[in-house]
């Protein structure tokens, strides 16, 4: 076992933090600020619970199969409003975190929110109105679990989490090796995660827009293949960046990543290809299943079965980010 | 009346080194006293600022050494003696004008005091502040005791006003700060108006006409000081060993030579008029010995004089062989000790030394070693300086971009260490941090992408920091200018400033608008309390990300030790052992260990941190940095 030391030397100085926030809140030793996980000072200790669950600190290994080890593949939507209209293609990740709060199946959901010019930033909600505020994609790092910590040390009780893989990994290592910290193990309630290939340095990407001239970010898109554009959207209009221009602003810990499906949460949500009014979801635990099943009986969500060859598609697409991932761990180029 | 002022010749005063100098300036008949703080120099002033009713004399803490040198020349020329005093340090910056003095001349005594700080003790540097007066070719006068520093403060003032030229007076912290009884002079009675002749003019064109004055000048002080009764020779009439004694080194010498039973041997000749040589006196004590040893403070300045001159009459004096500073018979730097001539000495006489047994020294090592705690230097607690730069560590650490301090001279240089965070990076001389910061800035263009942030404190800003402002606004530099305005001259004792409500005497004194001063000159000006942690480092955060041209935040808290004396901070610090969660990680010790205020302790016994009610002012702050809310601060009634 590490400590700060350790993660500042193999994470943090080598630029390969992902920003998810699961290290910060916890001590005052290390912030979570504007993107960034921020080191204040050292604390001397040769062992810390920030070594231990951050997910860069030890490889996370795939469960299985190319979209890791699931229960349940399928596609869904929100039935209701607002979250098919400002959640994500079919606001399914929304509707989910909002679900939970309202039946009371948790207290408390941990969202990244993202106002416009604000900075993305974990916050802990308890009200679907509180949900709505957060819906739709960050593309950046929000370091939500942060404020995770923090809620779990004034209460234990379980939080559901709408996270990134990376999120995933961290609170499965919270989970699995919570001795340290058993409150913030037993917060941990159903983890949906969101697929992901890869997230920006917010500040990369804030002086980048700022020098564009971008006045308004409200959302952000990236739109199927072969498009190769980033799009931004603002109140009145919409200004599409090529992706070449962007990569250069991806956080180099998420090239290292193998886990597009977001593969240690307990289900996965992520866009449904060649249909933007539709969601992908891959449950993979009892806790997940409980959750999408109880949504759909409630009339939250509408599910549907997944045809092999967009499957197949899935499954090719996330074993190329594996691929990728192991040909960055070797040295070879990332794309 | 205070002692100082009192006109009772014959009566005999214990007095510090520097009252003694004020005495002779007061007994000299002083009228303009001017000078900026710095130890060891400021008890001259504040002698001076304690008498200026009962004297009917101007004493002012100016806004810096040259302004002080100004002020004192224009009395001279209005017909008043006059002083401006300061460490050697502040001669630098007074020099630009000494040199255009030292050619127009004066009319009424002025003196020039520096007091130099061998050892840097309290100083950025160990400068030998006599180069002054080869610089600018005027008289220099060492005193080497306080009663002696008296008479020399009158005698520079009547050799001033004789000469027409401005004198050099020279204190170091040992004369300085040592007491002595001193018998008191005659204060003298009555004073002239001043007034300016219309006829006079005091320039320096054409300049080789009045080079050629000052030259001469020194020709009249050199023929002078061949009888000055400030210097003299003690000792056999054939010695083994001619020791100079320059200064403060003459009691030094005096009780080695006695420590050692060498007064037969060994002659002392006492120099204390040291610039120009009295040379034929220097050559008749040259004639006594072979062997010739110097001790005087910091640099070989007699030395080099007497040995210059000596290759000039070598012929007739024989061969010599000099040891001092120059060839490391005396430590070349660092303040000179008795022990350092006694091994000097020893040395030259090639005799057994006092000895010293090992065994005790030994021991003595070793029990200053077990009874000494290792103590770091440090912010007072309570120091808004502190809470000062632990915002400016945060929020240099959250903006991520190698930002870095550049800082300059007040107790805030303590930032360079761990208790301000080791966040200054440079720091040179009064005034420097702002100019430095902006230089790095103006590297914008070719790539120089960190952010800087210059910290000086108010006084130091009023001092030699406006200039520098003034041209980064003007080239449009981008950094952030902290002013850390703890409303005092904190490091030197809390003398007034152009910011502060009062003047040196204690009169009430129009303050100069920091505030509106910084937007004057085009600067943005923001203001935050230091002890708001939070606020501050979200202040200074931003700050940092606007980078259009200079950024002023006045970071505004009284110094704790001030306060301290108006009544205090209205908290009582607390920790809850419950809460505090020790060495644990989450935590382990930050109070004590990364904020380090010395108001705060570790219990290595219970494992909790706690609060020195000794020594603890109950300003709070560390309330906000105990991550799991532990320190609790309680309002209490100052009633």
């Amino acid at each position: 076992m590490k400590g700060l030391r350790g993660l500042v030397k193999e994470v943090l100085s080598s630029g390969i933090c992902v920003a998810c926030g699961a290290c910060a809140g916890v001590c005052p030793h290390l912030v979570f600020r504007d993107g960034r996980l921020i080191c204040l000072d050292d604390c001397n200790r040769e062992e810390g619970h920030c070594y231990d669950v951050c997910p860069r600190t030890s490889s996370v290994e795939p469960t299985g199969g190319p979209i890791g080890v699931h229960i349940g593949v399928f596609r869904a939507k929100s039935r209701k409003e607002p979250w098919s209209r400002i959640g994500q293609y079919g606001g399914t990740a929304s509707a989910l975190a909002a679900f939970a709060v309202e039946e009371g199946l948790v207290s408390r959901a941990v969202l990244t929110s993202g106002r416009e010019g604000e900075p993305p930033a974990g916050t802990v909600v308890s009200s679907p109105a509180e949900v709505e505020k957060c819906a739709g994609s960050r593309y950046a790092g929000g370091g939500c679990l942060s404020v995770f910590n923090q809620a779990a040390v004034e209460d234990s009780s379980p939080m559901a989490l709408t996270v990134l893989p990376c999120q995933a990994q961290a609170l499965w290592k919270m989970k699995h090796a919570g001795a340290n910290r058993p409150s913030h193990a037993q917060a941990v309630g159903p983890v949906i995660g969101l697929f992901c290939t890869w997230a920006l340095d917010y500040r990369s990407l804030r002086d980048f827009l700022t020098k564009e001239g971008v006045s308004e970010a409200r959302s952000y898109d990236i739109p199927p293949p072969p498009a190769g554009l980033f799009q931004v959207m603002g109140r009145q209009q919409q200004w599409d960046f090529p992706l070449d221009r962007i990569r250069p602003m991806v956080m180099k810990g998420c090239a290292m990543c193998g886990d597009m499906t977001a593969e240690y949460a307990d289900l996965s949500v992520g866009a449904y290809e060649g249909d933007p009014e539709w969601n992908t979801v891959i449950v993979r635990t009892a806790l997940g299943r409980e959750l999408v099943e109880k949504a759909e009986a409630k009339g939250w969500l509408e599910c549907d079965a997944v045809p092999d060859e967009r499957l197949r598609h899935l499954e090719e697409a996330s074993a190329a980010k594996r691929r990728r991932a192991m040909d960055g761990f070797h040295g070879k180029s990332d794309e | 009346m205070k002692t100082i002022a009192r006109d009772q010749p014959g009566e005999r005063v214990f007095m510090l080194g520097n009252e003694a100098i004020a005495r002779g300036l007061i007994e000299g008949g002083v009228r303009f006293c001017a000078a900026y703080p710095g130890n060891p120099s400021s008890e001259i002033l504040e002698t001076l600022a304690s008498v200026t009713d009962e004297l009917g004399i101007w004493a002012e803490w100016s806004v810096n050494e040259k302004v002080a040198m100004e002020g004192a020349a224009a009395a001279s020329f209005a017909g008043v003696r006059a002083v401006a005093s300061m460490k050697q340090n502040g001669v630098n910056v007074a020099l630009d004008f000494i040199a255009a003095l030292a050619l127009s001349g004066v009319k009424a005594g002025t003196v020039l005091i520096t007091c130099d700080d061998p050892g840097a003790v309290s100083s950025i540097n160990e400068e030998d502040a006599r180069f002054v007066a080869r610089i600018a070719d005027l008289p220099l006068l060492e005193p080497s005791f306080p009663d002696e520093a008296r008479l020399m403060a009158h005698y520079a003032l009547e050799l001033s006003e004789r000469l027409g030229s401005l004198v050099v007076l020279r204190s170091v912290s040992r004369l300085s700060h040592c007491r002595e009884e001193v018998v008191l002079g005659e204060v003298p009675s009555s004073h002239d108006v001043p007034g300016f002749d219309l006829s006079s003019v005091w320039k320096t064109f054409p300049v080789p006409h009045y080079h050629r004055k000052m030259h001469e000048n020194l020709v009249s002080a050199a023929d002078e000081f061949e009888t000055s009764p400030f210097n003299r020779y003690e000792g056999p009439d054939a010695p083994d060993l001619l020791v100079f004694a320059a200064g403060s080194s003459y009691l030094y010498c005096c009780e080695v030579l006695g420590l050692l039973g060498l007064e037969e041997r060994v002659g002392i000749a006492k120099l204390s008029t040291t610039w120009p040589l009295p040379t034929a006196w220097v050559e008749t004590q040259l004639a006594r010995c072979g062997r010739i040893l110097f001790t005087e403070e910091v640099d070989p300045f007699v030395e080099d004089s007497i040995k210059a001159h000596y290759a000039q009459v070598n012929d007739r004096l024989g061969p010599k062989r000099f040891f001092g500073r120059s060839n490391g018979f005396i430590p070349k730097e660092g303040e000179i000790t008795p022990d350092a001539i006694a091994a000097a000495v020893v040395r030259v006489l090639g005799i057994e030394g006092p000895a010293v047994d090992d065994e005790y020294r030994s021991r003595a090592a070793k029990w200053a070693d077990e009874i000494l705690p290792p103590r770091a230097v440090g912010f007072c607690a309570g120091c808004p300086h502190r809470a000062s730069f632990w915002s400016i560590k945060n929020a240099l650490k959250l903006d991520d971009r190698d930002g870095f301090v550049s800082g300059d001279i007040g107790c805030y240089s303590l930032s360079l260490f761990p208790t301000g965070f080791s966040q200054s990076k440079v720091i040179h001389c009064m005034g420097s941090g702002s100019g430095v910061a902006a230089g790095f800035v103006k590297l914008r263009d070719q790539g120089f992408n960190q952010p800087v942030v210059a910290a000086v404190g108010d006084s130091t800003f009023f001092h030699a920091g406006i200039p520098p402002l003034i041209d980064a606004v003007h080239h449009g530099a981008d950094y952030l200018l902290v002013i850390l305005d703890n409303s005092a001259t904190a490091m030197t004792g809390f003398q007034p400033h152009p910011g502060s409500p009062r003047n040196a005497p204690g009169a009430p004194a129009r303050e100069v608008d920091l505030e509106a001063l910084c937007r004057a000159v085009g600067a943005s000006v923001t203001v935050e309390d230091p002890y708001d942690l939070h606020g501050t480092t979200e202040t200074l955060y931003r700050l940092l990300n606007e980078e259009e041209g200079v950024r002023v935040l006045i970071l505004r808290r009284t110094c704790a030790l001030v306060q301290r004396k108006r009544g205090g901070f209205p908290y009582k610090v607390e920790v809850d052992p419950d809460k505090c969660r020790g060495e644990e990680c989450g935590c382990n010790r930050y109070c004590t260990r990364v904020f380090r205020c010395p108001g705060l302790f570790f219990d290595d016994r219970s494992g909790k941190a706690g609060v020195d009610e000794v020594i603890c002012v109950g300003c709070g702050v560390c309330a906000e940095v105990c991550p799991h809310n532990a320190i609790i601060r309680k309002e209490i009634n100052h009633a």
